[in-house]
């Protein structure tokens, strides 16, 4: 009986002991350190890429692409927290042991609250546009999809991309050495009126912005309305209108189509009777109405701006119209640089230098590669959250600032262009962890037991021995 | 542009070798010699155009006094003297207090804190070393670590001018955080210590080999530094996951570099309970501290380079 007694405490020591932790924090440090090395979750192709066939097969085979929901890592997790657990309440609970304490119950708090949340939380991407409003989200896990229903909506009033006022701008310079590829140099801020001395090569670079009107810095000129004709593989037609001016046309197409434009509507809405009007003269659904004439043939149809893709459907299928807009003209500068030699000799290059625009020229033994970039300052959606009718809260939701509202937890993550190209759409994160709390709980456990260790009681331990 | 860099810290490293070698030799001469060249430095520094805008003159007297210190902590390591000691010190501060000034200056003209790309944070890290070094020195009187904080300071500021290229004004949104100056400047606090301590660890070792009298000391000191660098790792592990959270609510992503902090942490706890572990002696503790030193050199600076890293929001642009 003592033997059996004597074995239950050395198994018992053995589990409580800090050597047994110590080899526990090496294969977690392992295993940890494993799951960095390999991808993780990335399709098959990219690891046949990197590793190999043969390797992508044990990878997949051990699960080592997703290591860290392997039952192993998560068994190696328990194994810690028991560990943790029989070391904490092997030692007596004393004012002098509080921080030690602190610190092991705190990451076991912290393990406890991290398995609630995988167990029982929720969390998926919210894609809203402008004016739209969703009260469920598509919630990932486990590499299946479920919906999650609010009980309240999430309306996106409107989104917003702010841009730096300057683009960044900065150049590389590269220098010819005799070899197959230049030499990369360095890469400098650039600027308007800028000057970057070379002193070593000899040379000196200057920049400037030459913009499309002299004397002001854009251009004013509104984007006109036009009719677009497309006949592959013949080039697009373009027609400007007049709306204010109806019938338009005839716009002829090789003599072979006549397209006559017969009425505007700015706001289109179709009546019960498919009768179409205008709810206002704002431009908010342009439509336009044509007649499209082939030889006897003829349809009449309408085209709405907003709606591109409403072109199809035509009797006439060798041709597409669409009502579009025009591009403006071009409100972006060009970009001047100027190299001089130590003889005084210069060489210059302009091109065009909008928005993301990437210049590259060659001046003898240099070259120089200059980058605008638009730099994204913040991206935000102004949200409301809507119970019954009512408008019960605003938010304005950006990256760092989320809407905290029943347990939902909504992040500013992503945004994306619609159909018309502009970016209207925002990306929002949505999370609903039920042991988040109890992981923050750890967290300020541990914090604080880690001070009181390490920190306080050396400093009381000093005072005493005074 | 870079040789000129070296050249000045040729120049004041002669000045201080000159003063050095005062010291050794008796012979003013010497001393003459050094502090006309540290002059010359000085002047240099001041009258080249290449080193506009402020950025290259302030960064690049900093460079120099660093150099400056390193070499007379040199000599006096080599024939202490305690003048020679004070006069090290000295030029350590001095060259905290400029190394201070370009960080206030790049925190202006940003308008941000310098602390987001790999040659900005190599700066914080020159600047936490001495940090550290003086409240060492100052509490524990270690004095040792002065040379040591002189050529890491003098090596991570050579590392951004040689390596790096210049810093943007532009802070992505995830970084527009009340927690990016606690979060960063607590993590190199962290790594300053430790990279002290891993230095400390191979003075251990080395005497522990040697059956030199310093084995003791060294652990010792290893010890105090680990004890003071662990806990802004824990403090950085955890402003981390807290930022991780109101950013992108998740505290922990399993993304490589949190992976690999979390590797160093683990690495630094098996160390203080190796030293309470029966049949482990202090030397075969202290090699935890160099691997713990390569973990950080890996969470750091290795990481970006990791194809499971390329997505990862912590690597340096």
């Amino acid at each position: 009986m003592a033997e059996g007694k004597k074995n239950n405490s050395s198994i018992y020591d053995i589990l409580s002991s800090k050597g047994l932790a110590v080899v526990l924090f090496a294969l977690l440090a392992g295993f940890i350190g494993l799951g960095t090395l390999i991808l993780q979750n990335e399709p098959r192709q990219d690891y046949i890429q990197i590793y190999g066939s043969g390797l992508t097969g044990l990878i997949f085979s051990l699960k080592l692409n997703d290591m860290f929901h392997t039952f192993y890592f998560q068994g190696l997790l328990v194994a810690f927290a028991c560990n943790l657990f029989l070391c904490a309440i092997k030692r007596k609970f004393t004012i002098a042991n509080i921080g030690f304490h602190m610190v092991h119950f705190g990451v076991i708090v912290t393990l406890i609250g991290s398995l609630v949340g995988t167990l029982a939380g929720d969390g998926g991407m919210l894609w809203l546009d402008t004016g739209q409003a969703s009260n469920k989200f598509m919630a990932e896990k486990g590499g299946s999809q479920y919906p999650v229903v609010f009980d309240f909506t999430l309306k996106l009033d409107r989104f917003e991309i702010e841009y730096k006022d300057e683009p960044e701008m900065s150049m590389g310079v590269y220098v010819n050495e005799g070899g197959e590829q230049m030499k990369y140099l360095a890469t400098f801020p650039m600027k308007d009126g800028g000057k970057q001395p070379m002193p070593e090569l000899g040379y000196t670079i200057e920049t400037s912005l030459i913009y499309p009107d002299q004397n002001t810095k854009a251009t004013e000129s509104g984007a006109k309305d036009q009719l677009v004709v497309m006949r592959p593989p013949a080039a697009n037609m373009e027609f400007p209108l007049d709306l204010t001016k109806l019938p338009g046309g005839p716009f002829k197409l090789d003599d072979e189509f006549d397209i006559i434009v017969t009425r505007y509507e700015p706001d289109v809405r179709v009546g019960e009777a498919g009768e179409i009007y205008s709810e206002s003269q704002e431009p908010k659904n342009p439509g336009l109405q044509v007649t499209i004439r082939k030889g006897a043939e003829e349809e009449t149809r309408w085209l709405f701006s907003k709606f591109p893709g409403h072109a199809h459907g035509s009797k006439f299928t060798d041709i597409q119209v669409v009502f579009g807009k025009a591009a403006a003209p071009s409100k972006d500068p060009s970009l001047k640089i100027k190299v001089t030699d130590k003889d005084g000799k210069t060489q210059e290059k302009i091109d065009n230098f909008g928005p993301d625009a990437t210049v590259s020229a060659l001046f003898g033994k240099i070259g120089v590669v200059a980058n605008s970039k638009s730099a994204i300052g913040d991206y935000k959606s102004y949200v409301s959250v809507i119970e019954g009718e009512k408008v019960v809260q605003r938010h304005l939701l950006e990256v760092n600032d989320p809407l905290i509202y029943n347990g939902f937890h909504f992040y500013q993550s992503s945004y994306r262009q619609n159909q018309m190209g502009e970016y209207t759409i925002t990306g929002i994160e949505v999370k609903r962890d039920p042991g988040l709390i109890v992981v923050f709980i750890g967290f300020i456990s541990i914090l604080v037991g880690t001070i009181w260790i390490f920190y306080l009681q050396q400093y009381l331990r000093r005072r005493k021995k005074k | 542009m870079k040789t000129i860099y070296y050249t000045l810290f040729v120049i004041f490293g002669a000045g201080g070798f000159g003063l050095g070698l005062n010291y050794i030799k008796r012979n003013k001469s010497y001393a003459n010699l050094g502090a006309v060249l540290t002059v010359i430095g000085v002047a240099v520094s001041l009258y080249l155009p290449v080193f506009s805008p402020k950025r290259g003159l302030i960064l690049a007297l900093a460079f120099g006094i660093y150099g400056f210190a390193a070499i007379l902590f040199t000599i006096n390591n080599i024939k202490p003297a305690e003048a020679l000691r004070k006069a090290a010190k000295s030029a350590g501060a001095a060259a905290f207090v400029v190394l201070t000034l370009h960080i206030v200056w790049s925190w202006k003209e940003l308008g941000r804190a310098p602390f987001q790309s790999l040659g900005e944070t190599m700066i914080i890290l020159a600047w936490c070393i001495t940090v550290v070094y003086f409240i060492f020195e100052y509490i524990e009187k270690i004095d040792f670590t002065g040379l040591f904080s002189m050529v890491c300071a003098l090596l991570t500021i050579g590392f951004d001018y040689v390596f790096t290229d210049y810093s943007t004004k532009n802070l992505p949104p995830a970084l527009q955080s009340a927690w990016f100056v606690p979060h960063v400047l607590v993590y190199f606090l962290a790594y300053a210590t430790l990279t002290l301590a891993v230095l400390a660890a191979l003075g251990h070792i080395v005497a522990a080999m040697r059956d030199s009298d310093l084995a003791k000391p060294f652990d010792k000191i290893t010890y105090k530094l680990v004890r003071v660098g662990f806990p802004f790792l824990t403090v950085g592990l955890i402003f981390g996951s807290f930022w991780g959270q109101s950013a992108w609510g998740d505290y922990w992503g399993w993304d490589p570099k949190e992976n690999w902090s979390a590797v160093t942490w683990l690495i630094y706890l098996m160390y203080l309970h190796l030293r309470f572990v029966k049949g482990w002696n202090k030397t075969r503790a202290n090699y935890f501290i160099v691997l713990g030193g390569l973990a950080v050199f890996v969470t750091y600076l290795a990481v970006s380079y990791l194809p499971s890293a390329q997505s990862s929001v912590h690597v340096y642009q």
